[in-house]
């Protein structure tokens, strides 16, 4: 497997469905990996490629909610489009509400399935990509000294050198020069910039 | 002359008058006319004499034998009387001939020996002449032979048709003659003395008509009003008692008038010695008219009591509509009674009712059914038992049922059919709606399962349209590939075809569920039914996680029934363990449905392991409208064991050992299943 290339994986209990849906998926120049069952699926190894998940509902054993539950109790996010046999809305509002994806109701039309695993795979692809670039933030930040860490959030704060300087009792040069250090090490060009860095850490 | 007995049949005499009675009842069939016109009052009168009477007739050589002979002969040989005749020397054979031409009731006594023939001469003269204790010895003698040879009496007939010999032997004669009244009646036999006036003096005829106390003259008999009882005939004031005796016959007219009668109980005291023959014999008369009334007033009484009977059995077959048939196995001919006419609805006086007209009257469907049965029935010689319809001439359709059994006249022979033919037309509609009415109520019943099942049926079609709109899709992609993707194309259409087949499928067997279906019997396998039911019930079973195991007998022999109303039989009992199991968290919800047979039936058994049934609820759960269910409308179960039983089967629960329930039906085979 490429490193990058986007991977859909299908649960269902079903193997017509199972192997209509690989096709379909295919058919779309996807890759494609079929589960027959919810545990089946958790044995499998994450990998880093963007990917998402196509679940049945009603399930055997593990049913495709139970399965939602349990991912997000684990922090592994994928995101989800749901389909179901049959049309029960409270099962849908619970999965939307989860944060799932899509809840299509079987049978559905191919774009709605194909648009659904689109619009997933770019916001696991975002969300990947987001992910790592705070993780960067967050070492960058964890590098700072105490000093730096107290000039910055002030910085952040929007107060000026010479505010700083009263208030930590140094001088405006040290202030400069720190104020200096600070932008280097945490990559950033401007101090809008590291406002936002420091918003994403949250 | 020598002494001469009489020679009778003495050998085989036991069993003779029997013979002759049976004979004398066949004769009594013959026309009215040789029995009924001038005979009958005079055999009433002869009958009426009983033994003892010793009667008296003239006649003329040109006349012949007077009638009386031959009806006194017949009223004899009725009675199972030795007849003795005795005839003048030389007029046996004339005398045979007569007897023959008779009548074919004299001719066959004759035959069988119960009339005697002799002379006078061999019976009453012995050397020493004509002896009046002789001749009145022959008789006694003669009457005692008679009895021992079985007979019941002796009845005499002399016929003196020439000269008997010189005065003192004519004196004799009368002398005789007066004494043998007395004799007579003592030995129970009775004499008719036939005297030619044409060969005989008249002074002779005179006395011996004087003798006797009955006369039968032209056709008719009467007492002898100048009878001369013995005691007085040899008195010498004869004049005077002569004249005694004709005011005593006048004052006979004069009562026989019938002005005042004297009580019945005044009459019964007078010594009977006391009262003239005639009397006695008119009295025997009105005795043998009055007993004959009697009779017939008993005969009226009983034939309008048989007559009430015949209505009463007519009104009863009325009001249960049932008929009465026989059937003449020897003959063909068949008797139906009226009610079986009604039901027919034909005219019992203007139809000839035969086997053939029956079976023409059945229904065609049923007629070659009810021939073979019946015929069966006559072959074994057993009952027979059929249902069927007949066709009547008013287009109107009835359904009967007909019992009969055989009836045997000697042991093995089969005599006849007797049976009875009820119309069930009504009980038949009945049956019918009540079983439409139960087949509407198992269809809501169905259809009631099916929308507590809808969701799970809703899953069921959608996944192969799902796939199949899926596959459908990715085919025209595949195609639509710069380069199209022909293999890709073509595995999915293969798929599309496999999902729309299962489709179709489902919606089938759902459609089969709620269809609106009479009662079929066709043979089919039960294993087949509980695969069918567990396709349908997979998604429901498995939505409650209930792991089923099958263990089906194979091969399983085939049962008359239903499949759709067998269907819903075990979709109730599956169903129902589903829910027991419903609460139960703590085991496994394991089902097992299992077939088995033997040489009768064929058994299914779904067993559970849910929450079971306590002794109380499994008394009842069968019971309509009784549900241990929140929800439950308590059809179910009643249901399902009404359709079993309509398939001739049985249908019971029982706690299992371990928790849970197990409830088993069990059939009859295609080949034992009957009715």
């Amino acid at each position: 497997m490429k490193p990058g290339e986007p991977i859909v994986f299908v649960v269902d209990d079903d193997a017509s469905v199972r192997e209509a849906l690989a096709s379909l998926i295919g058919s779309v120049a996807l890759r494609v990996e079929c589960f027959a069952s919810s545990g089946e699926f958790l044995r499998r190894r994450r990998s880093e490629n963007p990917s998402c998940l196509v679940l049945d509902v009603r399930m055997p054993g593990l049913s495709g909610l139970d399965l939602q539950r349990k991912l997000a109790r684990a922090e592994q996010q994928i995101p989800i489009i749901f389909i179901s046999a049959h049309g029960d809305i409270p099962m849908a509002v619970e999965a939307m509400k989860a944060g799932a994806i899509e809840f299509l109701p079987k049978p559905f039309r191919d774009e709605d399935l194909l648009d659904a695993i689109r619009q997933a795979l770019y916001r696991d692809e975002a969300a990947k990509a987001r992910r790592s670039e705070v993780t960067g933030i967050r070492t960058r930040h964890a590098r700072l000294t105490a000093r730096q860490h107290q000039i910055m959030t002030r910085i952040v704060e929007g107060k000026l050198n010479k505010q700083i300087a009263a208030e930590l009792e140094l001088s405006e040069n040290t202030i400069k020069v720190h104020r200096r250090r600070i932008m280097d090490r945490m990559g950033a060009s401007s101090v809008a910039e590291l406002v936002q860095m420091i918003e994403r850490l949250g | 002359m020598p002494q001469q007995t009489f020679h009778g049949p003495a050998k085989s005499g036991g069993g003779t008058p029997m013979r002759i009675r049976k004979r004398t009842a066949g004769a009594a069939r013959k026309p009215p006319e040789t029995v009924a016109t001038a005979s009958t009052p005079l055999r009433f009168a002869l009958e009426a004499l009983g033994g003892g009477g010793h009667v008296c007739s003239l006649y003329e050589a040109r006349q012949g034998c007077p009638d009386i002979l031959e009806t006194f002969l017949e009223v004899g040989i009725a009675r199972g009387e030795k007849c003795l005749c005795v005839v003048s020397a030389g007029a046996e054979k004339s005398f045979r001939a007569t007897l023959r031409a008779a009548s074919p009731q004299i001719d066959r006594a004759v035959k069988a020996q119960a009339v005697d023939l002799t002379t006078i001469e061999r019976a009453y003269f012995t050397r020493e002449g004509f002896l009046p204790q002789r001749a009145l010895d022959f008789w006694r003698k003669s009457a005692r032979r008679a009895i021992a040879e079985g007979f019941t009496g002796l009845c005499g007939i002399i016929q003196v048709d020439r000269a008997l010999g010189d005065a003192a032997v004519l004196a004799h004669w009368i002398d005789y003659e007066n004494h043998l009244t007395p004799a007579l009646a003592k030995n129970g036999v009775t004499i008719l003395c036939l005297y030619n006036r044409s060969v005989q003096s008249g002074e002779f005829v005179r006395d011996a008509f004087l003798a006797h106390a009955i006369v039968a003259h032209r056709g008719g008999i009467g007492k002898n009003t100048f009878h001369v009882p013995p005691e007085e005939y040899a008195a010498p004031d004869k004049a005077d008692r002569e004249v005694h005796r004709m005011l005593a016959s006048l004052g006979e007219l004069w009562r026989r008038e019938g002005v005042p009668r004297p009580a019945a109980g005044e009459l019964a005291q007078k010594p009977n010695r006391r009262l003239s023959p005639l009397l006695r014999s008119v009295k025997a008369c009105k005795h043998v008219i009055r007993a004959l009334a009697d009779e017939l007033r008993e005969h009226e009484r009983e034939e309008r009591q048989l007559r009430r009977y015949v209505d009463y059995l007519t009104l009863g077959q009325q009001l249960n509509r049932t008929g009465t048939w026989a059937w003449d196995c020897s003959s063909g001919e068949l008797f139906w009674s009226r009610e079986h006419f009604r039901i027919f609805g034909l005219d019992p006086t203007r139809t000839d009712v035969s086997p053939q007209l029956f079976f023409q009257r059945i229904h065609p469907q049923d007629r070659a059914r009810v021939e073979q049965e019946f015929h069966q029935a006559v072959h074994a010689g057993h009952d027979f038992d059929s249902e069927y319809r007949i066709g009547r001439p008013d287009g109107v359709i009835k359904h009967v049922h007909s019992c009969a059994y055989p009836v045997f006249g000697r042991p093995g022979e089969l005599t006849e059919y007797v049976g009875t033919a009820a119309d069930v037309t009504e009980r038949k509609h009945g049956e019918e709606s009540v079983g439409s009415m139960q087949a509407e109520l198992a269809r809501a019943t169905r259809a009631v399962t099916l929308g507590q099942l809808m969701a799970s049926i809703a899953h069921e079609v959608n996944q192969p349209l799902a796939a199949l709109v899926a596959n459908a899709n990715a085919a025209l992609r595949w195609l639509a590939w710069e380069e199209p993707q022909i293999g890709r194309a073509q595995q999915a259409l293969t798929r599309i075809v496999k999902d729309g087949n299962r489709a179709s499928e489902i919606i089938e067997r759902i459609r089969a569920l709620v269809r609106k279906s009479d009662a079929r019997r066709n043979p089919l396998s039960l294993n087949s039914v509980v695969r069918e039911v567990i396709v349908l019930l997979k998604t429901e079973l498995r939505r409650n996680d209930v792991v089923v195991r099958t263990d089906l007998a194979e091969p399983l022999p085939p049962i008359l029934g239903d499949q759709v109303q067998l269907q819903q039989v075990l979709l109730n009992l599956v169903m129902n363990a589903v829910e027991a199991m419903s609460s139960v968290n703590t085991r496994p919800r394991a089902l097992a449905i299992t077939t088995a047979s033997d040489r009768t039936g064929v058994a299914v058994c779904v067993e559970d392991r849910g929450i079971g049934l306590d002794d109380r609820v499994l008394e009842r759960v069968f019971e309509p409208f009784y549900s241990s269910k929140p929800q439950g409308m308590g059809i179910g179960l009643a249901l399902s064991r009404s359709i079993v039983e309509a398939h001739g089967g049985r249908l019971w629960a029982m706690r299992n050992t371990a928790p849970g329930a197990t409830f088993q039906f069990r059939l009859p085979l295609a080949g034992a299943a009957t009715k």
